[in-house]
């Protein structure tokens, strides 16, 4: 508890020094210097005013929205899961959401787009849930396969959807690939509230994911309703996903990393876990979107990529690890 | 009368594991649930913790349905501990010990300056102080069996049901868990249910035993009564007896 203490702020003075660092960032360079003078009301060059409050500022927020709402859903599934390798990713939750969102898209919005990639993410979910829970639940493998087997499908819908709705198809390419790339305050404000409501939902099930830890049994023995507490945090979680799905498409394995790098700093008592793995997940998300809108300048690459890069052997081993325990 | 079974019958994959089987539990009492692999002790246990709905039959907590009852009312009442039990994160033993409190406190209000209190206590009991900070996969199965131990302690149940308590203990923490168990009989007046191994520390600690076979109640009632030379060769399959050891308790020698 007294390390927790200190890491706190050790990351949210980090995650703060790398916001003033990224909001520089980009076609046109801007000197932290002059990001805080801009920040604090100061005048400063009104192209640069521009650059930054019309469109970085948005951005750094956008971003850090997303990774901290990755990380918690990340966590949140791992704990009800009781399984290290869940991630909203890897539960079917992100390419529920994505399908979601794109049906929405494809049906002129008829549903918000952030309502609808909710919805679909609860749907995946609640799917892989009750099928790796039929075929002895909490075996790493039943889980891996079930969301597989449901990503895949997913991903297969909305790639025939997209085939049979072409005048939107590159809209919707580009925004699956996941990234940030001409994101702005509309895209903020869409998905400020379902990642907010997730938080709301998410957090206060901290108790309730420790009790988890000991076993379903455990958990009802020592007073938790198992049905009720699965929902909640199914629902929490499915909110904070379709929030980030919705902005930046498919972002994968920042809900992976997040919480297992909050786990070595703050041990494992979920009340810390979640808000410290939205810190890291933040910070990871910022670090990815840099190096995607700088490593090929003026070329934007789409930050999945970099997600997934770093995410795929980290997955890998993890895995390894795992396997070696049992 | 707190804890009862009427006809119970409790069945597995649509198999019977237990069959008819009636019990009540008298207040300040242990009573020990004894028989070999496979009779049933553990899911009867499991059944009076309300964890699994009856085939048929019932099991009562202050007459209501132990199944049905809400869940954290049961758990202020009823303190369960399996035989085994996972932990998926390394939480610390204080993190997992403060747990007990929940059904008191629930899953949102934070523990209170009592709470903690009483978890320390109980980790006194479970002579866990020095390990308080240590997460609980880096515990030996012992180790752990009293950190179970400890929790429910914090829990402060009316009864306790505990399945194999002593299974991976060594001789001294056997004895310490269970001079525990029967100081908190004698003094809160709990009463107690326990599935036990060692008939040695079945007849030593009990008030009261069943005798369990194949999911049916051979005999119940004082220890002497119901580990007779026939009863022992018929569940066991072993020719034993109960004599008085040298301090004068109840102990059975196998020939």
């Amino acid at each position: 508890m007294t390390r927790a203490a200190w890491i706190f702020p050790v990351l949210t003075v980090l995650l703060l020094a790398l916001s003033l660092l990224s909001l520089g960032l980009g076609a046109v360079n801007i000197r932290p210097s002059e990001t805080l003078a801009a920040l604090s009301g100061n005048p400063v060059k009104p192209s640069h005013a521009s650059i930054l409050w019309d469109f970085r500022v948005a951005r750094v927020l956008l971003v850090i929205l997303c990774g901290s709402s990755l990380a918690s859903a990340g966590a949140a599934f791992q704990g009800l899961f009781r399984n290290p390798l869940a991630d909203p990713y890897i539960v079917g939750a992100s390419g529920g959401a994505a399908l979601g969102a794109t049906l929405a898209v494809v049906f002129d919005r008829a549903v918000p787009i952030g309502m609808a990639g909710f919805l679909g993410a609860l749907a995946a979910v609640m799917v892989v849930y009750a099928i790796a829970e039929a075929s002895n639940f909490g075996s790493v493998v039943s889980l891996l396969l079930a969301g597989a087997a449901m990503s895949t499908m997913l991903s297969a819908i909305v790639s025939l959807l997209l085939i049979l709705s072409d005048e939107v198809l590159h809209e919707i390419f580009a925004w699956l690939m996941g990234g940030f790339s001409g994101r702005s305050w509309s895209h903020l404000t869409q998905a400020a509230l379902p990642a907010l409501l997730g938080l709301a939902v998410t957090l206060p099930m901290s108790r309730a994911l420790d009790a988890l830890s000991a076993g379903e049994s455990s958990a009802e023995a020592l007073g938790l309703d198992l049905r009720r507490a699965r929902l909640l945090v199914v629902i929490g979680a499915s909110l904070s996903t379709a929030a980030a799905v919705s902005a930046s498409g498919i972002v994968g394995f920042i809900g992976l990393i997040a919480p297992h790098v909050a786990r070595r700093l703050v041990g494992a008592s979920h009340a810390a876990v979640i808000p410290a793995s939205m810190l890291v997940g933040s910070l990871l998300l910022l670090v990815a979107d840099d190096l995607a809108r700088t490593l090929a300048a003026p070329l934007e690459l789409p930050v999945g990529v970099f997600t997934a890069l770093l995410g795929g052997p980290f997955f890998l081993f993890l895995l390894r690890r795992g396997q070696k325990e049992l | 009368m707190l804890l009862s079974a009427h006809s119970l019958t409790l069945s597995y994959n649509g198999h019977h594991v237990v069959q008819d089987f009636n019990l009540s539990i008298p207040e300040r009492a242990i009573v020990g649930l004894v028989g070999p692999n496979g009779s049933g002790k553990t899911t009867i246990l499991r059944a009076l913790a309300g964890l699994i709905e009856p085939r048929a039959g019932m099991a009562l907590i202050q007459g209501k349905p132990a199944s049905r009852l809400d869940k954290r009312l049961r758990a202020r009442k009823i303190g369960w501990v399996p035989q085994q039990e996972s932990a998926a994160w390394p939480l610390t033993v204080a993190e997992v010990v403060r747990l007990g409190r929940a059904p008191h406190r629930g899953w949102l209000m934070p523990f209170t300056a009592e709470d903690m209190k009483i978890v320390e206590c109980a980790l006194a009991r479970a002579d866990l102080l020095d390990l308080k900070d240590r997460p609980v996969n880096k515990l030996s199965g012992g180790e752990f069996q009293r950190v179970l131990i400890a929790r429910v302690l914090a829990q402060e149940p009316e009864a306790l049901l505990l399945d194999e308590p002593t299974a991976s203990l060594d001789i001294h923490h056997q004895i310490q868990v269970l001079d525990l168990v029967r100081g908190l009989v004698d003094e809160k007046g709990l009463s107690v249910v326990m599935a036990l191994h060692d008939l040695n520390l079945a007849v030593r600690y009990c008030d009261q035993l069943v005798l369990l076979h194949n999911g049916r109640q051979v005999s119940a009632g004082a220890p002497e009564e119901v580990l007779t030379p026939d009863n022992l060769r018929a569940v066991f399959g072993v020719e034993a007896r109960l004599y008085r050891d040298p301090w004068g308790a109840w102990a059975v020698s196998v020939q």
